[in-house]
């Protein structure tokens, strides 16, 4: 192999290069590709610069440990995508300090449709983004992950039900729920 | 209309360490994972088939 490896590969081929030669410096091209995103994301859910940190460190090792588990049919942003969410879930579940207000993404679809009136778009933009900060740090952690993802990373209906493995109706209808609780918090 | 969503998280810069402290510990995994085949499978594998491949040998030599 050459001294500098290929930094031009697509993310699957780097992936294959990663499994078959475990060269370091192949992950080390896939941690530039996705430490900021991976950072920033972290970010979002916890309070202090050093918790980022050490999350985006144990993201990445997990994200080696289980690079042979990537099905090479999806795309790897989400793939990564979701063991950013399930990491930082989990995380803050575990240091939060109102476990109560916690509900899981997964609960029964029957039970959300008596309120889930469609809410559109234009309410939600309506509100200032320091109140938006606010109330995104006031909402259960999976709602403020589904908005975000939504509305700020620009991801379909279909790729959230990917990453969580829900259906889409799921997903719209946690949406609405989530946009509800921002509405009444403002 | 903006969306305000775009505007809640500011892009945070990644300390340069950090790199280099995931590829430590990564390689550091490769090691120890390498070292288990090496002591758990390999080792015991290589034993295995010398002792099936001279019986006789062995025999003799006990």
């Amino acid at each position: 192999m050459s001294n500098q490896p290929e930094v031009e590969l697509s993310d699957i081929a780097l992936v294959e290069k990663i499994l078959s030669t475990k060269d370091e410096r192949y992950f080390g091209i896939l941690y530039d590709r996705y430490a900021s995103f991976v950072y920033n994301q972290s970010f979002s859910f916890v309070d202090s610069e050093e918790e980022a940190q050490d999350l985006t460190h144990d993201i990445f090792i997990k994200i080696y440990l289980n690079l042979k588990k990537f099905k090479k049919e999806s795309k790897l942003s989400t793939w990564i995508y979701s063991i950013v969410y399930n990491q930082c879930l989990n995380y803050v579940k575990k240091n939060q300090k109102k476990p109560e207000e916690n509900k899981d993404l997964y609960e029964d679809v029957e039970n959300l449709e008596h309120h889930t009136e469609e809410i559109s778009d234009k309410e939600l933009f309506e509100i200032n983004y320091a109140k938006l900060q606010e109330i995104l740090n006031q909402i259960p952690i999976e709602d403020k992950a589904i908005l975000l993802m939504k509305y700020k990373d620009d991801m379909s209906v279909k790729d959230i039900s990917e990453l969580f493995n829900i259906k889409e109706s799921a997903v719209k209808m946690r949406l609405q729920r989530a946009k509800k609780r921002v509405l009444e918090l403002r | 209309m903006e969306n305000p969503f775009k505007k809640v998280i500011e892009e945070k810069e990644l300390p340069a360490y950090l790199k280099e402290k995931v590829l430590d510990d990564i390689n550091l995994i490769k090691l120890t994972l390498d070292l288990s085949e090496l002591f758990f499978v390999n080792v015991p594998d290589s034993l295995l088939t010398f002792f099936k491949n001279n019986p006789d040998e062995n025999d003799k030599k006990l």
